[in-house]
């Protein structure tokens, strides 16, 4: 079933820089690697790839970045960057488009200093000024005020695949004519309480012991209902579970091919028609392993080319959305070559070389939900 | 064509700790809304709210496994759950397969326990090493617990836009259905009390000291609460197969952005009226079919307001005919799980033709010329009903549900 979806523009702040060509270079460099660091108060800093090069002051107006906090300026910034394709829209056309992002850790710095208020000076002094950037939607819903945009105004919690999952959701609101556009993907902050607590954990990157590299950025894809000028086509979404704890990965990679399997068939293709598969691995060997084995079972002896973004632009709900982005970047031309992620040219999964037609982007978050978009070319 | 029905419905909420409890004290007029004992509220500007108190979180038949680091937010979700699974006679474990969908708001999950090692944290320095508290902190937290228990593998989906969270989890979840890409959806969503959200309304001055008065000429601001709500939403091919009567059908949402302003509501009520008439378009139907609304009626001097700005321009000269409640005077404000509780509600209002009152409400304000149901539960004749929700960022959400067939 096709389902009437395209990519239209697309817009990025990452650690390689702010806007997709930044990006761009960055993946055809492959030496190219982030600075890293997030400063604690009272520790050492911990390795987090953050949007190091970002200053709003060089994207917005003093009068817009003071009352927006970082999450909501890289959003409201790579979204602009997307919808500077569009022509220019009158107040009753931005009533019809609508925004969508997954976020993992937007709010936390508002979080921290309401609480810290709270804690260390008096719960009567709580800022009023930062309270309402707590909320996860805070970034999509200044991005709506700012830009005028009054269509669906959603915003995901979904771990590691929220990105997806809002691109997903944008096209299911587009495929049921709730809006005309939307402007989705995913939004993330660092935050030294975040990377202090999943390294405690043990599954973030540090020194010799392996795992993820937690990620600050925004991710955006405009999506349309129309195929005109498009980059690349959402031919197809899906998404399965498995169950398990919030903070683990599941042990089996079945919601994977599940969701993997049905997006390719929405899309009207096959497992054959995979020419590219972005890597969801982030650095974690148990997530590495998942998607081994869930490509094995998807794609049997077939061996398409795989690129990854996670493992150096850093995980987090944004990445997902990035990953999406990378596979328009392929199937539109605008990307031949890419980084490699190790453990799938272990398995004999080839660079890629070249223009890709059809991209397999899956994720999987901790907790077990997995979400895949197919993206082809227009 | 496939029909999304409500087959099952669990809450858990301040007036009780289960679905029958709660309605009908709703109905009795009574409020939840006491002194808030969860945690200290020395320094705070107010000190009430709508607390679960008399719940054990022991949920169970949960295992032991699954209940250690379990949070407050995710025990409220994992009750609601197995509550509304088997109001609607839906064994989970006695399926061969499970594809089943969760579509919960995430509110505040794991915050409450994950404050007390923020402040830890803060005053012991980085020394501080335990971390239980924030294995649930991620807002889909609750959203994986319920599909773990009830080994759930379909799609999972958990928004998060503040107060029309679980509203519009409800709206997707029929969707999901109603486009066959799951048989059975749990929806609703779960919140609760902690410090974080406590502070930083009291520090909007939107907190009334005294209980919530929606709609009421005396009100100064909101009761915050916490519950959660699970309604089982699905399809009516398999309802009817296995000869489920619904309690309610979703017959659509509409969610739309105000655009306007992060905490406030847009006052003509433009905006607002815009969800609605997206809502009653997406159910096939008209204003003049609404006999009911379910109000987001948080009891703020402003959302009040606008509201019935909003419904006046929906309902032109029926605007005093419809009745208009909000169950905040009972249950408080319970965020991100608000609007699944008010689904709820007004599901069963549905299907026992009865309205749930504004507990508080007593005095009228010209600016609010609605019908609030005052005192205690009122019979109808069941229609067409809208619940409604509205956040902040802007992001307002409607629900369209109509009687069982």
């Amino acid at each position: 079933m096709s389902l009437g979806v395209w990519v239209r523009s697309l817009g990025a702040v990452t650690a390689a820089g702010v806007g997709v060509e930044a990006l761009r270079q960055a993946l055809l460099d492959p030496t190219w690697r982030p600075a890293l660091g997030i400063e604690r108060p009272d520790g050492e800093p911990l390795p987090v790839a953050t949007c190091s090069s970002f200053s709003p002051r060089d994207h917005l107006p003093p009068m817009v970045a003071r009352r927006l906090d970082r999450p909501a300026r890289l959003l409201v910034v790579a979204a602009r960057e997307a919808l500077a394709a569009l022509d220019e829209l009158d107040d009753e056309a931005r009533q019809r488009v609508g925004v969508a992002t997954g976020t993992w850790t937007a709010g936390t710095q508002a979080l921290f200093e309401v609480l810290r208020t709270v804690f260390l000076v008096s719960p009567e002094e709580a800022p009023p000024a930062q309270f309402p950037a707590t909320v996860a939607n805070a970034p999509a819903g200044q991005l709506g005020i700012l830009e005028h945009l009054g269509g669906p105004n959603l915003t995901f919690a979904e771990k590691q695949v929220g990105g997806l999952r809002a691109l997903a959701e944008a096209a299911r609101v587009l495929r049921g004519r709730r809006a005309d556009a939307m402007v989705a993907g995913g939004v993330d902050e660092a935050h030294w309480l975040n990377a202090e607590s999943y390294s405690r954990l043990g599954v973030t990157a540090q020194g010799s012991r392996p795992g993820m590299t937690l990620g600050e950025g925004a991710a955006v894809l405009l999506l349309r209902p129309q195929s005109v000028d498009a980059l690349a086509q959402l031919a197809g979404w899906a998404s399965a579970s498995t169950p398990c704890p919030p903070y683990r990965y599941p042990d089996t990679s079945d919601a994977v091919v599940t969701a993997a399997r049905q997006a390719l068939a929405a899309a009207g293709a096959t497992a054959g028609d995979v020419d590219l598969v972005v890597s969801f691995a982030n650095g974690m060997s148990n997530l590495a392993a998942l998607e081994t084995h869930a490509l094995d079972e998807l794609l049997g002896a077939r061996r398409p080319a795989a690129l990854t973004v996670s493992t150096r632009l850093g995980e987090g709900a944004f990445s997902a959305a990035l990953r999406a982005m990378v596979a328009t970047l392929a199937v539109a031309g605008r990307l031949d070559h890419a980084w490699t992620p190790d453990h799938l040219a272990a398995a004999g999964f080839p660079p890629l070389s070249g223009r890709a037609r059809c991209a397999l982007v899956c994720g999987v978050a901790g907790g077990g939900s997995a979400v895949a978009l197919v993206i082809t070319a227009p | 064509m496939i029909e999304a029905w409500i087959t099952g419905i669990g809450l858990v909420t301040a007036l009780g700790p289960d679905r029958e409890t709660t309605w009908t004290r709703l109905l009795a007029g009574e409020s939840g809304i006491r002194r808030l004992t969860l945690f200290d509220t020395t320094g705070y500007r107010t000190h009430i709210a709508a607390q679960i108190h008399d719940l054990a979180l022991a949920y169970s038949p949960a295992p032991t496994a699954l209940r250690r680091h379990t949070s407050r937010a995710s025990q409220l979700a994992l009750r609601a759950a197995a509550e509304a699974l088997a109001d609607a006679g839906l064994d989970a474990a006695a399926e061969r397969s499970r594809p089943w969908a969760v579509a919960f708001g995430g509110g505040t999950a794991g915050l409450f326990e994950a404050e007390a090692y923020v402040e830890r944290r803060l005053r012991g320095g980085v020394k501080v090493r335990a971390l239980h508290e924030f294995l649930e902190v991620p807002q889909d937290s609750p959203t994986d617990r319920v599909a773990e228990r009830h080994a759930l593998s379909g799609p999972r989906l958990t928004v998060t836009t503040a107060c029309s969270s679980s509203t519009i989890a409800v709206g997707l979840a029929a969707q999901l259905v109603r486009e066959g890409e799951a048989e059975v959806a749990l929806a609703g969503g779960s919140d609760t009390l902690c410090r974080l959200t406590f502070a930083g309304f009291n520090s909007l001055r939107v907190v009334d000291p005294e209980p919530a008065k929606p709609f009421d000429r005396r009100r100064k601001g909101m009761s915050l609460g916490e519950g959660a709500a699970v309604l089982v939403v699905e399809s009516s091919e398999r309802a009817r197969r296995r000869g489920a009567r619904p309690y309610a059908r979703v017959l659509g949402y509409g969610v739309t952005n105000d655009a306007f302003h992060m905490t406030q509501p847009e006052p003509s009520g433009t905006a607002w009226e815009r969800t609605v008439r997206a809502a009653l378009a997406d159910a096939g139907v008209t204003s003049s079919d609404i006999g009911y609304i379910n109000a987001h009626g948080t009891a703020t001097e402003q959302n009040d307001a606008a509201e019935c700005a909003a419904y006046a321009r929906v309902l032109g000269s029926r605007l005093a005919e419809v009745p208009i409640s909000s169950i905040k005077g009972a249950l408080g404000h319970c965020l991100c799980g608000a609007g699944g509780v008010e689904a709820a509600v007004t599901a069963l209002a549905l299907a026992r033709s009865t309205l749930p009152p504004t507990a508080g409400f007593a005095e009228a304000d010209p600016a609010c010329p609605v019908d609030p149901v005052p005192g205690r539960g009122r019979a109808w004749t069941p229609t067409v009903a809208l619940s409604a929700s509205f956040a902040f960022g802007g992001n307002s959400a409607a629900l369209v549900l109509g009687g069982a067939p």
